[in-house]
């Protein structure tokens, strides 16, 4: 073999940023990852945004989470080293390398624009939520006091309901209702009555 | 009189061995679309509500698509696109 040969493959690269460093700046973020494929030798074809989307399951707590696809050429030797770095770069939540035998035509394709700040917020305040309760008084964050917050607005809610409730009643709700209901009652009394009184009489004729 | 195809040596007819009973005399299925870790909506046609892979006899896949298929869905979960179990968290 030649000195200085080296096999090249084609692979795809599918990466999974963390939304908290991608709101920060996206075209940086996708340098500094393109930047790591670049020192161990890597040729990037593309790299583009695939989707933003809600993760299947919760990763670093975080439960949504932006994917970018990357093609390039390299050598299968430095693969085991670009996966290292890419471990140690906190933005990468979960990366997936696999060899393909070409970069599709759609890899070329300009980027979307992708606006960063219209990325939805994850529910991550509300998965700390339990742990800052299992802490205590001592350590009350922001999130723990506006939970507090809303719970006295539920409170007040469920009063304000209840007010609701008794000044329906106080109006005379339940009265007229008492009043049809007992209207209601003799009437159903005095029509059970007469259909006591006619089923004995019919009940004779049909016996007579 | 055991007809089941994991016995081998006295079934009359036809080779295969264990994996006779699969497709005998059926043609496999195609798939409709690539079988791609990134196409989420075809794979999950494919999973139970559980997040179970669906056998073979029920994709009607050949073995070798139900192979990519199999591996597509693994990639698929390890990248957070699909669930391991159950629905959404």
């Amino acid at each position: 073999m030649a000195e200085g040969w080296t096999l090249k493959k084609t692979y795809e690269s599918l990466l999974l940023l963390d939304n908290r460093e991608v709101r920060k700046g996206w075209d940086p973020l996708k340098e500094a990852v393109g930047a790591i494929f670049a020192k161990h030798g890597a040729e990037v074809v593309s790299a583009r945004r695939w989707e933003e989307r809600r993760l299947a399951y919760l990763i670093n707590g975080q439960s949504r989470g932006t994917y970018l696809v990357l093609y390039y050429h390299g050598d299968p030797d430095q693969n085991p080293a670009i996966r290292r770095d890419l471990d140690f770069y906190e933005a990468v939540l979960r990366q997936m390398t696999v060899a393909v035998d070409e970069v599709p035509a759609e890899a070329h394709e300009p980027e979307a624009e992708f606006d960063v700040n219209a990325i939805p917020v994850d529910d991550e305040p509300a998965a700390e939520a339990p742990a800052a309760d299992a802490k205590g008084g001592d350590a009350k964050t922001g999130d723990a006091k506006a939970g507090e917050d809303k719970s006295g607005e539920d409170k007040s809610g469920e009063d304000k309901s209840g007010e609701d409730k008794a000044e329906a009643t106080a109006e005379g709700g339940e009265p007229v209702s008492g009043e049809a209901k007992a209207e209601g009652e003799t009437a159903a009394v005095a029509a059970a009555g007469e259909e006591t009184a006619e089923k004995p009489a019919e009940a004779g004729e049909t016996n007579e | 009189m055991n007809d089941r195809g994991g016995g081998g040596g006295g079934r009359r007819g036809g080779g295969g061995g264990r994996f006779a009973r699969f497709g005998r005399g059926k043609k496999a299925v195609e798939p409709d679309q690539p079988l791609d870790y990134k196409n989420i909506e075809y794979l999950s046609k494919f999973v139970s509500p559980q997040g179970k892979i669906w056998s073979r006899k029920r994709t009607g896949f050949s073995g070798q698509n139900q192979r990519k298929l199999a591996n597509a869905i693994k990639r698929a979960r390890f990248m957070a696109l699909l669930p391991y179990s159950g629905g959404r968290v």
